[in-house]
């Protein structure tokens, strides 16, 4: 949705079971939201007694919702206010995002869209309880790495719908490709960045706005496009073996060690038929670990199961006649496979070329190791976690009191709903 | 060609332009059309070597799916190595089949040849005839590897005898080239070579 001054729709959430569509005025602040909710429904809290929550957080009487990033059909969830609790930093007064509703489309955390875009989109992360999948929850603190929103429980905090107990924060992502509800199906891919290092791609050597940085040591990085192509390649000449870990995969393009794709997602990239082809191939695997054959006719995938004591094979697919062991024309005598030159190591790998294509891990973490000053009181802060979100913790010396202002490590603005949407932790 | 491949091309193709080894002559790319798949590279015989200041010619052929597959490469000046066919110049070495890795390039593709040039593996030969005399007479292999440098990539440091012998042939009506390869094989024995040809 554009910036206009035009009125949208919000699903206001009522109880897990009941929801409203209600037509907003963006020049509205929170509490004639409130009015609006109640006249609307006629439901049993008043305007004063109401707690609107959008993502994790309370929003503030004061706020005005053009400043909000709603966006369209956004969700909204209405409880009674519980007990008002001090000294929780998260559940109040987030001031409004002063940044534009585009800037969801530069989030730092991308997805495989399964259910409509069908391609890798950048996402927005929203977080909800896990007891009652309601966005009625408050956290206690925001996450500091892909474990804490991908595994379950690493974050907790209160839910606020009445009768629900919930401890935990669930985090999930919302495409940003198309207009969604809330609980559609998305993949996160973490391995894929914002090139905001601008690092040149392993591939075709380009920068381009998003790379997947391989979780090798070297963090070598490739561009969408060159991944399909890699991606194809390795399946035609089937590069892809099967570990242990993370099933039938590929690792970097330069042969790295411990570099291996850890979700099978990745391979969606590659294009409907190319995945398809990926779990045939992924099939064949087994047939081979349980003594079967794969043609070596390139282009050919035809697999079999001969008997163990016949060597010379005919494909019954393509006609091509191979040695089971050598895979060359069928010959006499005993199999020796073919063998090569092993190139002098010093020269194997342009070590400029694999220099730039590199996503500098450490020097990244000597960036967030450097303190920066709070934007309202100017003292020095540190970063002592992964959480972008920082709370100014230094003492007004005048007015001997804490500053208390909540601001964006990134950028080192007040904190914001796109914030907490496009770079809540560092995915780096 | 697909435009990966293109567009990683041209970017190698400045940067060897570019390099410290073509300042110093010891590599060269050129262009052999306009459409970046078929190239021309050039490597200077390595330093105390058979192979010391000859001018060796390869063919570059760059796959649609570079980098993410070898370029195929193949000797146009007739050499003799264990690693390299005599006949059709074939390479036998790791990184041009399944030791390939995208952040290799063209540069370090000719150093490559360059060092096999240097440091021959005859375990693993392209060229059977040429690893056993690597193996078995490594004087006579070093002085014809020589013998062809000097006859095929204008290598400075020539072998009279083995030049005479080839003439001798010649004048006896055979092939230069066909002598030499007889001669070569069987360790320069004239008559062994002859009777060679002739069957
Ligand atoms: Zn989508
Ligand atoms: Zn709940
Ligand atoms: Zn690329
Ligand atoms: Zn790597
Ligand atoms: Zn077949
Ligand atoms: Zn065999
Ligand atoms: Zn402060
Ligand atoms: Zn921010």
């Amino acid at each position: 949705m554009d910036n206009s001054d035009e009125d949208f729709v919000v699903n206001v959430k009522l109880s897990p079971d009941r929801s409203i569509e209600l037509h907003v005025d963006p020049n509205w602040n929170v509490r004639q939201l409130k009015e609006a909710i109640h006249r609307e429904k006629q439901i049993n809290i008043s305007s004063d007694e109401m707690s609107v929550l959008f993502q994790g957080h309370a929003l503030v009487n004061t706020e005005s919702l053009k400043n909000l990033d709603l966006g369209n059909f956004s969700f909204l969830h209405v409880v009674k206010s519980k007990k008002p609790r001090t000294g929780q930093a998260n559940e109040v007064n987030i001031p409004d995002a002063s940044l534009p509703i585009e800037a969801y489309q530069l989030s730092n955390y991308f997805v495989y869209c399964k259910t409509k875009c069908f391609r890798v989109c950048p996402a927005k992360l929203r977080v909800r309880c896990d007891a009652c999948h309601q966005g009625t929850f408050v956290v206690e603190q925001g996450p500091n790495k892909w474990s804490d929103v991908l595994e379950k429980e690493q974050i907790g905090g209160e839910c606020q719908t009445e009768s629900c107990k919930g401890k935990y924060a669930e985090f999930y992502f919302k495409c940003t490709g198309h207009q969604t509800e809330e609980h559609e199906g998305t993949v996160p891919l973490p391995l894929i960045q914002r090139n905001t290092s601008r690092v040149e791609c392993l591939g075709c050597g380009d920068v381009t706005k998003e790379v997947l940085v391989f979780p090798c040591e070297m963090g070598h990085c490739i561009c969408l496009e060159c991944f399909k192509e890699f991606g194809n390649v390795a399946l035609s000449h089937r590069d892809f073996v099967n570990t242990p870990e993370y099933g039938f995969t590929i690792g970097c393009p330069n042969k790295c060690m411990n570099s291996f794709l850890d979700d099978a997602h990745y391979f969606r990239i590659l294009g409907d038929a190319s995945y398809e082809r990926y779990q045939r191939l992924a099939t064949e695997l087994c047939i081979l670990q349980s003594g079967g054959v794969l043609c070596p006719s390139p282009g050919c995938e035809n697999a079999f199961i001969p008997d163990d004591d016949i060597n010379d094979i005919r494909c019954d697919h393509c006609n091509n006649y191979f040695c089971r062991l050598c895979h060359m024309q069928p010959h006499q005598g005993e199999c020796s496979s073919s063998a090569t030159a092993s190139a002098s190591q010093q020269f194997t790998v342009d070590p400029m070329r694999s220099e730039r294509a590199r996503w500098d891990r450490a020097a990244r973490q000597k960036i967030l190791e450097i303190s920066k000053p709070c934007p309202q009181c100017k003292s020095p802060t540190e970063k002592s976690d992964g959480c972008n979100h920082m709370t100014c913790i230094a003492l007004d010396l005048r007015s001997g009191q804490k500053c208390g202002f909540q601001w964006c490590w990134v950028c080192v603005k007040e904190w914001t709903r796109v914030c907490q949407g496009t770079h809540w932790f560092p995915n780096s | 060609m697909a435009n990966i491949a293109v567009a990683r091309i041209k970017r190698e193709f400045k940067e060897v332009v570019k390099s410290e080894e073509v300042a110093k002559c010891h590599i060269k790319v050129e262009l052999v059309d306009d459409s970046f798949t078929s190239l021309r590279g050039e490597i200077l015989g390595p330093p105390d070597t058979p192979y010391e200041g000859g001018t060796f010619i390869l063919d570059i052929r760059i796959p649609e799916t570079y980098p993410f597959n070898p370029p195929k490469v193949q000797f146009l000046t007739k050499i003799w190595h264990p690693n390299i066919s005599s006949v059709t110049g074939a390479i036998c070495l790791d990184i041009l089949k399944d030791q390939w890795a995208a952040a290799m390039t063209l540069r370090t593709v000719l150093l490559s040849l360059q060092a096999l040039l240097a440091a021959p593996e005859p375990d693993d030969p392209q060229d059977a005839v040429v690893a056993r005399q690597y193996k078995e007479t490594s004087d006579i292999f070093s002085q014809t590897a020589r013998h062809w440098a000097s006859n095929y990539a204008s290598a400075p440091h020539r072998e009279p005898v083995m030049d005479d012998k080839v003439a001798q042939l010649k004048n006896m009506g055979f092939d230069e080239h066909k002598a030499r390869v007889a001669l070569s094989t069987h360790n320069w024995d004239i008559e062994q070579a002859m009777e060679n040809i002739l069957s």
